[in-house]
Parts: C-alpha cells; sequence; structure tokens
C-alpha cells in the first residue's frame, strides 16, 4: 500500500509541474475551432475550409464580417457585355514568396476552377463561367456562358492562387503548405490537430497585428470552452447558446455573435398526403411558437424568418411578407378543413451539430406540434445518410435544412427550382421569376423579381421559415477588434491582444 | 477462516441490493416518476436542481434543455439502459455460447473456422465495429441491441470453446458419447451445466459493459435517436452544457456509475464465490 | 507460443479481406461518395468524373474487385476528403494514437500492478476494500464524461495541465489516464488474484521462511511469477484500448487515429478508413507479438518454439 501511495504522489507529484509559458515579445492569437477540414485545398466546399483558405489566400472580391462585398484583389469591375466582366487588378500585391501577382494567376486560377478533373467544390458559386482571358498584366476579362449577375459575389469564395508555385512544386504541396497573397503565411500543417501560421509583414490591407497565428481543432465544445477559460485559446467558434451566460460571466471571455444569411428551415415533401395539401402546411405555421423558440433555445440570438426564405439583410427579401402569428386554434381548424390524419407519426429529419442547436429546435418543433395533436418525432441520421436520401428526394415528410444566401437571393431561391434537383415542391411562375432574375445585369428587375418569389413561397410553404441562424463567438477579453463573421470566416488580420 | 466484512458476500449483497432496487425503479417507472418524461416546457428549461441555488421542489433534480424533468427522465432510462444491457448481453452469450460450444465439440476444420474467425474479430475494436454498423444502419432500439450484441460474441466463444475442450476428454463426457448420445444430447445435458456458472459471471460484467458502450455511442450520435431518455442519451445532451448546466450530465453519470458499479460488484463477488481455486482457500 | 502467435499472423490477411469486403459494402450502400464529398453546387460534369474515377458506374463487387487489385499491387487509393493517399493519412495520425494507447497502458500497468500487490497484501481488510471499490467505480465512469471532469478540474480549476491538444508530455497527461481508467480495474483484480495464487506456492513460503524481507519476497519472487496472466491480459485489451481511443481523442483533440476514424466513417471515405482498420490491426499483432515475448522472457517455461 505504502508503494502504491508513493508511486502515485510521484505521478501526481510530476503533473503539478506546469509548462514554461511562450515567449512574451512574440504575440500569439490561437483560436480553438469546432472542425477542421481534411486539408488545406482550395475549393472544398465549406465554411470551415474557406475559414482556413482565406487566411493565406485572397479572392479578388472579398466579403466582410457582415456581409458586404468588397474589393480584394480585384480594385473594381465592370461589364463589358451580357457576358464578359473586366477585373481591373491592384497592382504591387506580393505573393508570400516575393513574385509579384498578376493577371496570369487569375486566369490559372479560373481554368483550375472550372475543369471538371478538379472537383473543386465552389465551382458551383461560378457555374457560368467558362474561361478568363489575360487583357494586360493587370486586366483580366472573365466571360460567362450566359447572363450572370452574381459574379462578382460568387468570385469571393474563389481563393487565387499562384501559378509559379504550381508550376514550381505541382498539385500535391500547395494542399499541405499554401503559398498565397493572405494576411498569413502558413508554417506547419497538423491534420486534426493545428495550423500554425505568421503574419505577412507585406499584407496589401497592412500587416497582422499579431506575430504568429495558431488554429486548433478542438471537437468537444466543452473541451472548448475549458480551453477558453483556462486562457489556452483567445478566441472560441460554434459556442453553444447555453452557456453564454456562464462565458460572460466568467468575466474572462465575452460572447460576439452576428447573424448569418442562413436559413434554418423545415421543409415538407409536398408530393405526398398530409403535405402535398397548401392547408396542412399553413396551420403547421401557426402551430409553432417561433418567438419562444428564439428566446429560449438561441437565446435571443439570431431572426426570425419574415415568413420567407431570405434574412432581412438580404438582397432580394420581401419587407412586407411577414412571418405568420403563433396561433395554436387556428391551426387546429386549418388542420380540421384539411381533413388531416392525426393518427400518423410525422417524423422529422435533422442532422446533428450542422445547424446551431439544430436538433434542439427540431425536436422543440415537434413539442409544439404534438400540443395540435399532430405525432411528430425527431429522426437524427448522420451526414453521409442524411446526402444520401437528399439525392433520391426521398427525406420522409419533413426535414430540417440551413440555406445560406450569401447576401444574395440567387444562392437560396435556385434550391427550390426544378433544376437544382434539391426540390420536391414546384411552382411555374417561381421558375419563370428565377429565369428573369438571373438573366439580367440590372439589380432593380432581380430585386422586382425576388420579393414577388418571397411572396409565393409565403403563400404555399413549401418550408416552414424559421430563423436566421446565428454564428456565434467567444473571445477573451484580452483579445481587441474581433468580429463575429456572418459567413463564419475568420478574418483575424486587424485582431491584437494585450 | 476467518469472516471478512469486506468479503465476497458483502460485494454480492451490495450488488445484487443496487441491480434489484434499479430494476424496480425500471418497473415502477410510470408510477414513480412525477412528470412525464417526454414533456417539454420550453419556459422553464435549464432550472437547476433543488439543492442548487434557484432551484426548487417542482423539479428535483431540475430540468433540461427543453424543460423535461430530469427525475423523470433518470427514472425512464433506468428501462432502456437495463433492456438494452441485458438484452445485447443476451444476444452475444447465445450466439458465443453456440459458436463455442459447436468450435470445441466439434474441433477439426468447424473449430478452426469458428475460432479463427473470433480471433479477427478480436483483433478489431470492437467499438469501431459498432460505430460503422450504427453509422451504417442508423438508431433504433432493435439496431443498437443488434450492434452491440454482436461486437461481444466472441469473450463468450473463446470463453465456452476452452472449457468444453477441456471437459470434452473428461470421463463423464466420454461415457455419455460412448453410450451413444447425440451431439445435441451432449452438448446440453453435460457440457452445458458445467459451464453455465462460469459465463453468469462473464455475462453479468458484460450488462455493465454494454451499458458503457450505450453511453459511449450516444456521446458519438449514434444511440437510441431522441426524444429517448437512456442515460447515455441525456449524458450526451448534457455534455456541452457543462459548464451552464452541469446537473443534466452529472445526474446522468451517477447513474451510470450506480448501476454499472452494482454489477460489477455482484459479477466480481460472484467469481470469487464460484471459482473453485478460490474456494480451496 | 511463438509459433501459435504466427499461426494466428497467418489468419490476419483472410480476416482482413473478409472485414474489407463487408466494410466497402456497408459504407458503399450507406452513403454516396459523390454526396458526401461534391457539395449540393456540384455541376454535372463533376459527378461524371468522379463517378468515373470511382467507378461508381460499375456493380459494387466489380467496384471492390478493382479495389482489392490496387490495394494488392501495394495501392490502397486516393483519400477523397484529404486528396492524398490514404495509407499516408493513417500513418500521419498513427503514432499519436500509438503514443496515447502506450502512455495509458505504462499508467494502467504501473498503478494497477502496485494497487493490486497492495491489494493482496491486505486481503479484505479496509485497504483492500478501498482500492477494489475505488476501481470498480472508476471503471463505471463513461470514460467522455470522466474526461471532461478531468479537464473541468485539472485545466480550469488548478491550472495545472492543458485542457487538450498534443504537444509536450503534460498535454498527454490527461487523456492518458482517462483512458487508462478503462484497464486500471481489471489490472487491479488480476494482480490481486494472482498474487494470491503465487504467494502461497512453494517458494514463496521458502523464501519467507529463509527470513527475507517482505518486501524483498513481493518484489523479487512473488511479483516476477504474478505477472504473466497481466501481460497476457493487456496483450488481449489492446484492441479494446485502441477503439477507447476514439473517444478520448475527440474529448482531448488528440489528434489520432480514432478520430481520423469516425471522421472517414462519417464521410464514407472508404479508403481511409480501409487503410485505418489494417493499420490498427497490424498494431494489435504487433502488441500481441510483443507480449508473447515478454511472457517467454518471464517465464521461461514458455518457449519460443
Amino acid at each position: 500500500m505504502g508503494i502504491a501511495a508513493c508511486s502515485l504522489a510521484f505521478v501526481l507529484g510530476g503533473v503539478i509541474l506546469v509548462s514554461a509559458p511562450a515567449s512574451a515579445q512574440q504575440k500569439v492569437l490561437t483560436v480553438g475551432a469546432a472542425t477542421f477540414p481534411s486539408s488545406l485545398q482550395t475549393g472544398v466546399a465549406s465554411f470551415t475550409s474557406e475559414s482556413l483558405i482565406l487566411q493565406t489566400y485572397d479572392p479578388l472580391v472579398m466579403r466582410d464580417n457582415e456581409g458586404n462585398f468588397v474589393p480584394a484583389l480585384a480594385e473594381s469591375w465592370e461589364s463589358k457585355s451580357d457576358t464578359v466582366w473586366r477585373f481591373h487588378l491592384r497592382k504591387g500585391v506580393k505573393w508570400h514568396d516575393g513574385k509579384e501577382f498578376t493577371a496570369e494567376d487569375v486566369k490559372f486560377t479560373i481554368d483550375r476552377v472550372i475543369d471538371p478533373q478538379t472537383a473543386y467544390g465552389y465551382l458551383g458559386r461560378i457555374g457560368q463561367v467558362n474561361g478568363a482571358t489575360v487583357v494586360d498584366p493587370y486586366t483580366v476579362d472573365i466571360s460567362t456562358k450566359a447572363v450572370f449577375p452574381i459574379l462578382s459575389k460568387g468570385l469571393a469564395d474563389i481563393a487565387i492562387e499562384a501559378k509559379h508555385y504550381y508550376d514550381e512544386v505541382g498539385v500535391e504541396v500547395p494542399k499541405r503548405k499554401p503559398m498565397g497573397t493572405g494576411p498569413f503565411i502558413a508554417v506547419n500543417w497538423v491534420p486534426g490537430d493545428r495550423y500554425e501560421l505568421t503574419a505577412n509583414k507585406n499584407y496589401w490591407r497592412g500587416a497582422p497585428k499579431v506575430d504568429k497565428l495558431v488554429i486548433r481543432q478542438i471537437p468537444e465544445a466543452a473541451t472548448r470552452i475549458a480551453a477558453l477559460i483556462s486562457g489556452e485559446v483567445q478566441i472560441i467558434e460554434e459556442v453553444p447558446v447555453d452557456v453564454i451566460a456562464e462565458i460572460e460571466s466568467s468575466k474572462r471571455a465575452r460572447v460576439i455573435s452576428i447573424p448569418t444569411s442562413a436559413a434554418m428551415v423545415l421543409t415538407y415533401d409536398t408530393r405526398r398526403p398530409p403535405f402535398d395539401n397548401p392547408k396542412v402546411r399553413e396551420a403547421l405555421d401557426y402551430a409553432v411558437d417561433k418567438e419562444v423558440i428564439r428566446n429560449e433555445i438561441l437565446k435571443g440570438k439570431g431572426e426570425i424568418l419574415q415568413g420567407q426564405l431570405l434574412t432581412a439583410r438580404t438582397f432580394g427579401y420581401n419587407p412586407n411578407v411577414k412571418a405568420r402569428p403563433f396561433d395554436p386554434a387556428k391551426a387546429k381548424q386549418l388542420l380540421k378543413e384539411a381533413n388531416f390524419d392525426f393518427s400518423k407519426p410525422v417524423a422529422i429529419m435533422t442532422q446533428s451539430g450542422k445547424y446551431l442547436s439544430d436538433v434542439d429546435i427540431s425536436n422543440a418543433v415537434a413539442g409544439m406540434l404534438r400540443n395540435v395533436d399532430i405525432q411528430a418525432n425527431v429522426s437524427v441520421v448522420e451526414s453521409a445518410v442524411y446526402l444520401k436520401q437528399w439525392s433520391a428526394l426521398e427525406m420522409g415528410p419533413i426535414y430540417m435544412v440551413g440555406w445560406y444566401s450569401l447576401n444574395d437571393a440567387d444562392f437560396a431561391t435556385i434550391w427550390y427550382t426544378e433544376g437544382a434537383k434539391r426540390s420536391v415542391w414546384k411552382n411555374a411562375e417561381y421558375e419563370k421569376l428565377f429565369v428573369e432574375a438571373r438573366s439580367t445585369n440590372d439589380q432593380a428587375t432581380r430585386d422586382k423579381a425576388y420579393q414577388r418569389m418571397m411572396e409565393i413561397m409565403h403563400a404555399e410553404n413549401p418550408s416552414m421559415f424559421l430563423f436566421g441562424i446565428p454564428s456565434v463567438y467567444a473571445a477573451s477579453n484580452k483579445v481587441k477588434n474581433f468580429g463575429a463573421a456572418a459567413d463564419k470566416i475568420l478574418r483575424l488580420e486587424a485582431v491584437s491582444i494585450d | 477462516m476467518k469472516r471478512s466484512l469486506f468479503g465476497k458476500r458483502f460485494k454480492i449483497v451490495l450488488g445484487a441490493g443496487i441491480i434489484v432496487a434499479m430494476c424496480l425503479l425500471a418497473a415502477l417507472a410510470p408510477y414513480l416518476a412525477p412528470y412525464d418524461p417526454l414533456q417539454q416546457d420550453l419556459l422553464r428549461r435549464l432550472k437547476p436542481p433543488f439543492f442548487m441555488a434557484g432551484g426548487t421542489a417542482k423539479n428535483l433534480l431540475g430540468t433540461d434543455n427543453y424543460g423535461r424533468d430530469l427525475l423523470s427522465r433518470l427514472i425512464f432510462g433506468t428501462q432502456t439502459s437495463i433492456m438494452v444491457g441485458t438484452a445485447s448481453m443476451a444476444l452475444s452469450c447465445i450466439l458465443g455460447a453456440i459458436a463455442g460450444l459447436i468450435a470445441g465439440y466439434k474441433g477439426g476444420r468447424i473449430e478452426q473456422l469458428i475460432m479463427r474467425f473470433a480471433d479477427a474479430h478480436m483483433a478489431f475494436p470492437d467499438v469501431l465495429f459498432a460505430i460503422i454498423m450504427a453509422a451504417a444502419f442508423g438508431g433504433s432500439t432493435f439496431n443498437l441491441i443488434l450492434v452491440l450484441g454482436i461486437s461481444g460474441w466472441m469473450i463468450y466463444a473463446r470463453l465456452v470453446f476452452g472449457l468444453v475442450r477441456s471437459l470434452k476428454h473428461r470421463s463423464f463426457v466420454e461415457a455419455a458419447v460412448s453410450y451413444g448420445g447425440g451431439d445435441r444430447y451432449v452438448m446440453s445435458r453435460h457440457l452445458l451445466p458445467q459451464i453455465v456458472p462460469i459465463l453468469t459471471v462473464v455475462a453479468t460484467l458484460q450488462v455493465a459493459q454494454m451499458i458503457l458502450q450505450e453511453a459511449a455511442l450516444s456521446f458519438l450520435g449514434l444511440g437510441l435517436p431522441p426524444p429517448a431518455p437512456t442515460w447515455g442519451n441525456i449524458l450526451a445532451e448534457g455534455r456541452d452544457r457543462m459548464f451552464g448546466a452541469p446537473w443534466i450530465a452529472n445526474c446522468a453519470g451517477i447513474a451510470i456509475i450506480l448501476i454499472v458499479f452494482g454489477i460489477n460488484m455482484f459479477g466480481n463477488g460472484l467469481r470469487e464465490y464460484l471459482d473453485p481455486q478460490a474456494k480451496q482457500r | 507460443m511463438l509459433k501459435f502467435t504466427l499461426r494466428r499472423l497467418a489468419y490476419v490477411p483472410v480476416s482482413l479481406l473478409f472485414v474489407s469486403a463487408v466494410l466497402f459494402t456497408v459504407l458503399r450502400l450507406t452513403g454516396n461518395p459523390i454526396d458526401t464529398y461534391l457539395d449540393i453546387n456540384r455541376t454535372d460534369e463533376q459527378v461524371a468524373a468522379l463517378t468515373k474515377r470511382l467507378h461508381l458506374d460499375q456493380s459494387l463487387p466489380v467496384q471492390f474487385l478493382i479495389y482489392l487489385k490496387d490495394v494488392l499491387s501495394g495501392d490502397f487509393g486516393q483519400s477523397l476528403q484529404f486528396g492524398e493517399p490514404a495509407i499516408h493519412v493513417v500513418l500521419e495520425r498513427a503514432g499519436a494514437s500509438i503514443q496515447l494507447v502506450t502512455a495509458a497502458l505504462l499508467i494502467a500497468a504501473i498503478i494497477g500492478i502496485l494497487a493490486g500487490m497492495a491489494c493482496a497484501v491486505f486481503k479484505d481488510k479496509l485497504p483492500d476494500f478501498l482500492i477494489s471499490t475505488l476501481a470498480v467505480a472508476a471503471q463505471s465512469m463513461p470514460s467522455f464524461w470522466l474526461g471532461i471532469l478531468l479537464i473541468q478540474f485539472f485545466a480550469v480549476q488548478l491550472r495545472w495541465l492543458p485542457t487538450s491538444g498534443r504537444g509536450g508530455w503534460e498535454n498527454l497527461v490527461l487523456p492518458a489516464f482517462t483512458l487508462a481508467a478503462y484497464l486500471l480495474p481489471n489490472i487491479i483484480l488480476i494482480t490481486r488474484t494472482s498474487m494470491l495464487e503465487t504467494l502461497r506456492e512453494q517458494f514463496v513460503v521458502t523464501a519467507i521462511a529463509k527470513g527475507l524481507s517482505g518486501r524483498q519476497v513481493l518484489f523479487r519472487h512473488a511479483l516476477p511469477n504474478a505477472l504473466n496472466p497481466i501481460i497476457s491480459f493487456i496483450g488481449l485489451q489492446i484492441g479494446r484500448l485502441m477503439g477507447g481511443a476514439i473517444i478520448t481523442e475527440t474529448i482531448f483533440a488528440w489528434p489520432g487515429i480514432g478520430r481520423l476514424m469516425i471522421g472517414s466513417i462519417f464521410q464514407r471515405d472508404v479508403p481511409v478508413v480501409i487503410a485505418g482498420v489494417l493499420i490498427v490491426s497490424v498494431v494489435i499483432v504487433v502488441a500481441n507479438l510483443a507480449v508473447d515475448i515478454l511472457l517467454s522472457i518471464n517465464d521461461p517455461r514458455i518457449r519460443l518454439d
């Protein structure tokens, strides 16, 4: 026993030693991310990937934290014809290896993106592009197959890569050691663990305020919060809503959140009873108390969708359409009129952790549907199963999904058209308006078309429109100038630490 | 030999006491639980238990993230956890015992086939296997029991195989064979009774393993689909709220510890009691 | 003994083949790599290109045979999510897992053996009861809950250790202890039993009669003889430990093979899953070989023929 106690004391004694603090000279910013991409290859269509990619790369046009589009590597652009756009590039921008950024790099990137063999995930963002031509070293023309009014917005997700770097190292090396024009320079990438970068002192928007950036993957929310409170990391992503109060009361960190452009909706199978009946769909909308869910489950973060797919700040939003009020009596009455069969249980399919509080919200909705005598249950499925059933358009009666509009109605409304192969609901006028909005560069015409589409959706209820999802971060009180991003991309060049 | 207060007798009594109490709780859940375990009340969510600041006697152990009564959910969770644990144990016990009996008794090529397969399965992390199956086929009580049951069969197969092989050449078995006892007769009348005691111990301990395994799968989101009140689900739902509402995960954790502890105590006591070598001393 | 292990080794490729076929079928049937890899913005050309590359237009058995042919020529295929050879992806992560599992094994073995000896010495007395009760209680804790509690206490309250991540030895302590809690109680119980048996054997009784001190008897004579069941037990548990590491790795953000496998299963990245299973099996087989060799060194009666 004595021996055991001694050895235990020895082991625990060893534990007590604390590692030496990092050099005080260097300002190191450490971020705790929830998910990591598998590699640093460009074009993987996920925000977690893009968030890391854009530390080392810049696009031609970029979004800011609020989702506004601002010039980046392109200083300005204009349309030359219906299908050709001219981009004037920023002069004097240097790649991390010191070489000059030119139009050749833009052409190289566009060619790479549109080659199907590249399997570039974000190709759909600029799907209508069919090529780029170099006009002079600082001017490039991008041509499209048809009129494509959202080209400049779509380009915000296309990181511009260096032609000479690919020529030198091939296509494999950049997946681990990316080299771009961005605010930070890649140093070390350890998959599943950490991404270490140093500041790009020559960054064209000004050098970052910290010397080193470390982004660590901490998948477990409880661990992420522990790392923030213990001071190991200064910023964390994906904060569960229920711990906001505790983080704020810790006096060490604060919560920063912003509504995103993602609309969380519950989509019905409108082909089959009971949801082929518009009355039933309308009834469900009255049966769910969105205000209570927002206040209690989302702790007042995020916005209630106003009876339409688009969030209030999105281009195409219709201010005259309003969310239906919570009215269970009316819901019951409508259900009665529709001759709704109450005996069959209705499944709500959702993934877990894909969107903020997704399972919680699904369960809360199911609970509210039970109050109007609809037997609803929640079926949580794993992502691959979800995606497979989704492509087959067999999602059961109701499923949860979030549509990102990225501040232009086109990106979200397309998913309710026939061509996108994601919607079982069909509406001829909606289809017509979508094509109309896409085939003109005139913003006023486009806006009008989208607003009418919102009215149609409100009347028809192809989905129950729930919330504009917030993105929730927490940052140590030592961190200054950090802003939550509506598109979940870390923008850290202005961030400083005391 | 001097009786000791902390010997096997104590373990068996303590363990059995806990197990019986839990089974009673499960059986009487509808009468004991103060509320419907599925009834949500979003305006009363994350209320702390009565012994913490802000808690009331209305919800003795507080409420969860949908305002459901935690005590009621834990009481109903006893049903699911015990059921899943026992059923999956029974499945792997039956599968394993049959495989082991056949392999040990028949020998030859069949033995090679079954036992090498068991070896291979042994060298494959069972959690990983359960994860792949659960991810692929989704969560339902039936699937969960199937997955857990299949992932544990080889322990029994090896155990039974070893015992059968050592028993096969003992005189009473040979006698039964020479009197013309058929395979099935010899297996069920002479071999099985010899194996049952040890099998009981291993099976008891495995129920505890299965309950923990269920919790592990729930952690990965592969357990029973919500809103089923299993302890694993409650624990998994509580873990994101360990900072804000620690009582959810902690109450479920303590419930799991309690039953697994009881089962382990009982199993270990039983082992000491049944082990013939230990008896000699 | 070694011969026995080597014979078992011969079955490894066969069982791996079987396991791969099952995995391949299950993963392909329940998820389509096109859906998990290409996002909904994909174009028809991209779908066509990937379908061709992965031979998804062929029947499932044909797909498996094509995959098998590549594997036999040493190519485990390209990981879809990583865009790199699957075997490379897996090997990169294997080190972290082996480090974690080894540390957990050492902790469990050292503490478990010492505590088990204490139990044997104080058989059926209070220390025995306390240690074995505590051990059973530790074993009864779901490991992810234990992990979070350890983080809250040692990293957030006391600030002695980092919460997570891989780095110096101090990062290893909490995950290794969490994983060790899996094995520790069994090692204590086995040590206790086998020590009790050994302490009754003739040579130990003789040693005591010769007047050797209690500690000498315990460590010089009794322990080496009690060690074999413990080593065999550890050998059998390595597979379970690798499995348990999946959860420990997630909690502590440890970049090991377990988390990689989980992610790859969800992504239906079949080459990585199969390469991962292969590597894990190899680790387990090698560990079992090592156990056999250890056993024979400790007890010369077991020969390696």
